[in-house]
């Protein structure tokens, strides 16, 4: 099921709040279990098993790992089941394809095809639990003694389809303790109200552009028609993205717990090392956490340190995705923090702001172009036609049409990557004027009727992170 | 915290969440129709259960369409999201430009595969059966009345593409129909709301086609039949805010049968006006009722016997045809699936007409079944 869906808005989760409100204290983890797997099945019933087979392994190799407290060798063993239990889940359902199909056209073996379907959410699910594992592991966090508790912190629906990753220590004493209140479920749904109206308003809206326009749909080309492409790709996977997080939390909020924040503005970095701050934080994390700590990080030699951002970078845009381009976007950010931290760092930090918003946004935009095409020759011609090297012309009516058509949609966007919107909204949450509340209950009212508008009549209601 | 007082939460839930709820719970009790009249078609039923379909994920799929479809104020919930987009600068919807006045549908690109087999099919019929014929595609509005569209829309060219396809039209004499419907483009030609001409358009046409013929055209005379007309452009577009349009008949006063065959069966009719349907939500199925393999009207003006291929574009225009011949059979080519022998006698015509409209011309390949001539040759 997905967030954005008249049958999750209006049947699933209602029914699941009244639910949850009424039952004691000790049942509300069991009615989210339950709640999690209609969820989860409804739209991947198939996967469901080896999900709760992994989590019976996360789960017993966390209690063993605690009982082995005082053998490093024992629990590293146990440790090491647990992350690799996970790791071959993520790499049989996820890369197969993608090396069988490497290695059978290296050999010329035409003949060899593999298609194995990757499950909803397994790209989330596994890194989670590897996150468990590991902070076991490393004491960070005390292993969860109920496996109750445990199955409901890796099915929690809200985060089970696409993020954030969250650890266990973020929700550990929330499912013990789930303080629900009137505030909690009004500020939840605001929040996911936001959400909502970030990924069906204006994500939904600016990638319909953007599908015309990168399958060539769009009429002839010109250097104008490739910008608002790939400025409408841009802002369509952060406000879909950013938007499915903002659900998340909100939605978390609903049900008593608390998630950490996943982006932060990105559009508005100075320069990459700020956009990957800023980016989809919980990955980043995890990554600096389990992978580039371990591997030394920073306080190795220079080489060294280079190949390690190199490693990192190559593996998070794998994850993205199994094809070679990811690796490309991968590395090609590995390149630019790189270059960032040993070469002009200093540089662009002195120069006029408007100058790095203008490189840090290019950069990443022309990454998009990268993340976007698996093919490499559809990935070159449209970078060439970006920059006017197909000869198409600057701009031509049909590209004026759809900047009329697009236009106001993408200020909007524009306005709203921004954190003065932000502002506006902590202004209204602590303001002690009654007209202020009147007003804000009917502003998010009239944006969630605008939300269910578009989703009753959905034809285009793409979700990009699916394939994650 | 004080008991009572007032907080902004409190507010909020009161109103957001209890109207949230109050739709959802509502949801769940409220009646339900079958059928959409404005969209014009069946609304998902409920789907049947099998395990192979829940384990597949189409079970799951099709609640959420039976759900979609019969969700509360469904109507007005497609308006509102037609109205957001129009305020957001959106002048497309659905495939549908959205023009100041009137709603113009926009035709996918040609088929050109489609296109050359259609040709081919009409050279070898005029080939074949040596009736002497005209061949006549109608531009849609986005073409002919290209001033209504948005700014800077720019639909492909419907002239250039009609102009290649009669320089290769072996024997049918081309009727020029597009120059005559511009000639009148700031006319009322085309519905405002649905993708036909109007009676008007189509007697531009009848003209033209009389001049090419070499045929003497009757003067124009039409009475209103609806005010309320409402059409297929307005049902995808989802746009509610286009006046309504009206429909004008053209009068036939002599007496006229109608038989209406589906190639098995035949049923008689003593008018070709289906005033049944001005009630309904399809009000251009007046004329000749709806789609049907073939419609043969006879009338008493006497003159010969004409036989049209043709889409629905031909449907208003028939009553004036029979003003120059003294019968005259529609052949719907997309409902005829067996040999021509089955519907009519080829034998017995003087004269053949094709008339298609742009899209159904170059976006569809129906006209190959001109093949299924069967037994003439």
């Amino acid at each position: 099921m997905v967030f954005s869906s008249v049958i999750f808005l209006f049947y699933f989760l209602p029914a699941l709040v009244i639910l949850y409100r009424i039952v004691p204290e000790k049942l509300k983890n069991l009615v989210m279990i339950i709640g999690s797997f209609v969820f989860y099945a409804w739209g991947e019933i198939r996967f469901l098993p080896i999900m709760l087979l992994l989590s019976v392994v996360d789960y017993v190799c966390g209690r063993l790992m605690e009982k082995y407290r005082a053998d490093d060798k024992k629990r590293r063993i146990f440790m090491l089941i647990a992350v690799l239990a996970n790791l071959s889940v993520l790499i049989f359902f996820k890369y197969t394809n993608f090396f069988v199909g490497n290695v059978a056209a290296l050999a010329g073996w035409d003949h060899i095809k593999v298609n194995i379907i990757l499950p909803i959410g397994v790209s989330f699910n596994t890194f989670q639990s590897i996150s468990y594992a590991i902070d076991v592991y490393r004491g960070t966090t005390s292993c969860e003694k109920s496996y109750y508790h445990y199955l409901t912190y890796t099915t929690l629906f809200p985060q089970i389809i696409a993020g954030p990753i969250v650890r266990y220590v973020t929700v550990e004493d929330d499912l013990d303790d789930h303080l629900l209140t009137l505030d909690s479920l009004s500020a939840g749904m605001r929040r996911f109200t936001v959400g909502l109206a970030k990924k069906v308003l204006i994500a939904n809206n600016v990638g319909f552009i953007w599908s015309k326009i990168s399958a060539g749909q769009a009429g002839e080309p010109s250097v104008l028609l490739y910008w608002i492409g790939i400025i409408a790709y841009t802002f369509q996977i952060y406000f879909d993205f950013s938007g499915y997080s903002d659900m998340a939390i909100g939605l978390a909020r609903i049900f008593g717990l608390t998630f950490d924040e996943n982006f932060n503005y990105p559009y508005i970095s100075r320069s990459i090392t700020e956009f990957w701050r800023r980016w989809h934080i919980t990955l980043s994390g995890w990554f600096r956490d389990y992978v580039y700590i371990p591997l030394g990080g920073n306080r190795v030699s220079k080489p060294r340190h280079i190949l390690n951002l190199l490693i990192v970078w190559a593996l998070t845009g794998f994850w993205h995705g199994a094809s070679w381009n990811f690796i490309f976007w991968g590395l090609y950010f590995a390149l630019i923090l790189i270059a960032e931290k040993y070469l002009y760092g200093n540089l662009l930090e002195k120069l006029p702001a408007v100058i790095q918003h203008v490189y840090s946004l290019l950069l990443v935009i022309v990454g998009w172009v990268i993340f976007y095409f698996e093919d490499l020759g559809s990935m070159g011609a449209y970078l060439r036609g970006m920059f006017g090297l197909d000869g198409s012309p600057l701009w031509n009516s049909q590209s004026l049409y759809y900047l009329l058509g697009y236009g106001l949609i993408f200020l909007a966007a524009a306005y709203f990557s921004t954190p003065h919107f932000k502002k506006i909204i902590e202004r209204t949450e602590t303001s002690e004027k009654k007209p202020v509340w009147i007003g804000t209950t009917a502003v998010y009212m009239a944006v969630f009727a605008s939300c269910v508008a578009y989703l009753v009549n959905s034809t285009y209601n793409p979700f990009l992170y699916f394939r994650f | 915290m004080k008991k009572n007082k007032l907080t902004f939460n409190k507010i909020f839930f009161a109103s957001f969440i209890f109207l949230w709820l109050a739709t959802a719970a509502y949801n769940l009790v409220k009646p339900t129709s079958d059928f959409s009249e404005n969209e014009n078609r069946y609304l998902a039923k409920f789907p049947r259960y099998t395990t192979e379909d829940l384990l597949e994920g189409r079970f799951m799929l099709g609640v959420e369409d039976y759900i979609n479809d019969r969700f509360v104020a469904r109507d007005f919930w497609i308006s509102m999201q037609s109205v957001l987009e129009y305020a957001m600068g959106k002048r497309e919807s659905n495939g549908v430009y959205i023009c100041s006045d009137a709603l113009i549908g926009s035709i996918d690109e040609p088929n050109r595969e489609y296109v050359a087999g259609n040709i081919k099919a009409i050279n070898n019929f005029t080939k074949v059966t040596g009736l002497p014929a005209e061949i006549m595609i109608v531009p849609s509005a986005a073409e002919v009345q290209a001033y209504k569209l948005p700014r800077f829309a720019s639909p492909w060219n419907q002239s250039a593409e009609i102009e290649l396809i009669y320089s290769n039209i072996d024997d049918a004499v081309c009727v020029p129909v597009g120059e005559a419907l511009k000639e009148h483009k700031y006319e009322y030609i085309y519905y405002r709301t649905d993708h036909h001409w109007t009676s008007w358009g189509a007697y531009i046409a009848y003209k033209a086609y009389c001049e090419t013929a070499g045929i003497t055209p009757v003067e124009y005379k039409a009475n209103r039949v609806s005010d309320d007309f409402k059409g297929t452009l307005y049902s995808t577009s989802g746009v509610r805010f286009i006046k309504s349009d009206y429909i004008e008949a053209y009068v036939y006063s002599g007496p006229v049968r109608c038989d209406i065959s589906n190639g098995v069966t035949a049923r008689s009719y003593d008018s070709m006006y289906f005033s049944e349907f001005l009630d309904k939500k399809d009000k251009y199925a007046y004329f000749l009722g709806q789609n049907q393999p073939a419609i043969t009207v006879y009338g008493n003006s006497g003159g010969g016997k004409l036989l049209i291929f043709k889409d629905s574009y031909a449907h208003c225009m028939a009553p004036m045809l029979l003003e120059n011949f003294s019968q005259v059979t529609l052949v719907d080519l997309r409902y005829v699936n067996r040999t021509f022998d089955h519907y009519f006698d080829i034998s017995e015509y003087d004269r053949v007409l094709f008339l298609y409209s742009i899209d159904s011309f170059v976006n569809h390949s129906d006209i190959t079944r001109l093949n299924l001539i069967g037994t003439a040759n």
